[in-house]
């Protein structure tokens, strides 16, 4: 029901316009909104930048642990685990295998997805390795035969290889006609493996644990802001907030804590990252291999910025969804 | 309009604050709810705002019965009511200006409307001048009238006012009542809680009279009786002015 506004005598009061359906708010008005309440946050956390930084700072140590570690077991795995081709399979061919059957049989294996390289070592150039690397020079020389058997040597590359895909390799590999025996260093290559499974559900258990942890801190830090403001809600609540109007400063203020918080922890990641590479580096130098160690990209920057932005953002709808509700005009 | 059915509102400790009250402020129409404190008064302004929700009976605002309203639906109700609070209610932290753009804000206004409805709400209250300033460095009837320039910032339909006067001398509660008239005279339905009976009897308006909760009066406030009396008399004519 639309009201009749009746004009009496001269006044300076202008008539009430659109009474019962209120403005709805634009785009751009709600654009500007979500700019101005941006903003507002932001100059508040600068309010009591002390406080705030030690937050963040606090927030950024419980987000670099799990993303170095995460790195390190990157770094293993990349180093020691199943992407290296530290794996290796060497196939044993019976004595009647010529060398053109044995090079048939290498191209075979070159088809197999999980090969990354073959090699076909025929018996006499075993035994030239064996001698030269032994030292046992005319040794095979006083023996009727070259005892030493063709080997095919291949390298393993699937980055997914399961102990099982091994195994199951490993029997394949056995079915090929010739193929008298196969060794592989699956043990090595198990132990590794579980190493690696070990630091990285440790990474992942950490991962979740700081996360929640994060939530929880910057839900503190929303609840104390809510309750410092409590008297002001409650007047807005009169005058026809709505709770997500109410909620927003405080989802935006965990948003610039969380990503506050990420950035400090790139920082932080990319300081102990050059202490520790320039450590590592003279260790790999000393044992002449030649590694490169992965290191925090942008991308994982970037991975981890929206991450500590998602954290927070959580963490304030959490803890302000509630509170809010529960602050009533009385 | 602003109507209540058989409204009764029991509080969960178990005092009676209204039993049974019936009653109707047409649009643009100006009243008054008298009563002594404890009377229900505040209650009754907080159920129209759904601050408080009825124990029975139904309370219709524009026809629309909001007692089945959802929390959701409650923002937009309270945005037709303009409020002014005996304790003004003033953001301390903002300026004069920030604290009258509140209720645009909330709306969702464009801030070069925002600017232009602001200062024309301090107009009218005569308070352009201190849009810059703090409420705790204004007086007592100023920082009233920020909170009137708030109330009517978005120009909402309906104004409520819970003791305006009470903390004010008898020049300035004229004032302000002043301000109310103003608006009512352009439409605006106004609704007005207050004890000061002395007000009331030179103003030329309906008063609905609460006694421990229930309405014992709703009509013209005479000057020439006694005061004493108008209330019981109130009390007959109740009918028929629901009725007029």
């Amino acid at each position: 029901m639309r009201h009749k506004p009746m004009l009496k005598g001269s006044t300076n009061i202008e008539t009430p316009a659109v009474q019962l359906s209120p403005t709805q708010p634009s785009f751009v008005a709600w654009r500007q909104h979500h700019r101005s309440v941006a903003t507002e946050s932001l100059v508040r956390l600068a309010k009591h930048p002390l406080a705030n930084f030690i937050t963040m700072l606090v927030l950024a140590i419980a987000i670099t642990l799990p993303s170095s570690l995460n790195l390190v077991v990157r770094n293993l795995s990349h180093l020691l685990g199943p992407e290296s081709n530290t794996l290796q399979m060497s196939l044993y061919l019976t004595n009647n295998v010529s060398p053109a059957r044995a090079q048939t049989i290498v191209s075979q294996l070159r088809d197999w997805p999980e090969i990354s390289q073959a090699v076909y070592i025929s018996p006499s150039e075993a035994k030239q390795s064996f001698e030269q690397r032994e030292g046992f020079a005319g040794l095979i020389d006083s023996l009727p035969n070259n005892p030493l058997p063709g080997l095919i040597s291949l390298h393993i590359s699937s980055r997914t290889l399961s102990n099982e895909d091994a195994t199951q390799l490993k029997q394949k590999a056995t079915l090929i006609n010739g193929v008298d025996r196969v060794m592989m260093d699956l043990q090595w290559f198990q132990k590794i493996s579980a190493i690696v499974s070990l630091f990285s559900q440790l990474a992942t258990g950490l991962t979740v644990l700081l996360a929640v942890g994060v939530m929880l801190v910057i839900g503190n830090t929303i609840k104390l802001a809510i309750d410092s403001r409590r008297e002001e809600i409650i007047v807005i609540k009169l005058i026809g907030a709505t709770n997500a109007f109410i909620r927003r400063p405080f989802l935006y203020l965990g948003l610039w804590l969380g990503s506050g918080a990420a950035l400090l922890a790139v920082g932080l990641s990319k300081i102990s990252e050059y202490a520790l590479t320039y450590a590592v580096q003279s260790v790999i130098t000393a044992y002449g291999a030649e590694i490169t160690l992965l290191t925090l990209g942008i991308s994982d920057s970037l991975i981890l910025l929206a991450v500590g932005a998602a954290l927070g953002l959580t963490g304030a709808w959490l803890a302000a969804d509630h509170r809010i509700r529960s602050l009533e005009p009385r | 309009m602003i109507s209540f059915e058989q409204v009764t509102k029991r509080y969960r400790s178990g005092q009676l604050a209204l039993n049974k009250v019936n009653f109707t402020i047409k649009t643009g129409e100006m009243a008054f709810v008298t009563g002594h404190s404890g009377a229900g008064k505040s209650t009754l302004l907080k159920l129209m705002m759904l601050i408080e929700r009825p124990t029975e009976g139904h309370i219709l605002i524009n026809d629309v019965p909001i007692d089945g309203f959802n929390r959701r639906q409650i923002p937009q109700l309270r945005r037709k009511f303009g409020i002014v609070h005996q304790h003004h209610q003033l953001l301390s932290d903002r300026t004069v200006f920030d604290n009258v753009a509140l209720p645009l804000i909330i709306a969702g206004f464009a801030p070069r409307d925002i600017g232009r409805r602001v200062r024309g709400a301090l107009d009218k209250v005569h308070l352009l001048s201190k849009e810059k300033q703090l409420p705790e460095m204004l007086s007592g009837g100023e920082q009233q009238r920020v909170g009137i320039a708030r109330a009517v910032v978005n120009k909402p339909p309906f104004l409520i006012a819970d003791e305006p006067t009470g903390n004010l001398d008898p020049e300035l509660s004229a004032q302000i009542i002043q301000i109310f008239k103003d608006f009512n005279d352009v439409g605006v339905t106004v609704l007005i809680a207050t004890h000061d009976l002395a007000l009331l009897a030179r103003m030329p308006h309906r008063s609905l009279t609460l006694r421990e909760g229930k309405l014992i009066g709703s009509g013209m406030p005479l000057s020439s009786m006694n005061k004493s009396t108008i209330a019981q008399d109130q009390s007959h004519t109740n009918a028929a002015q629901a009725d007029a």
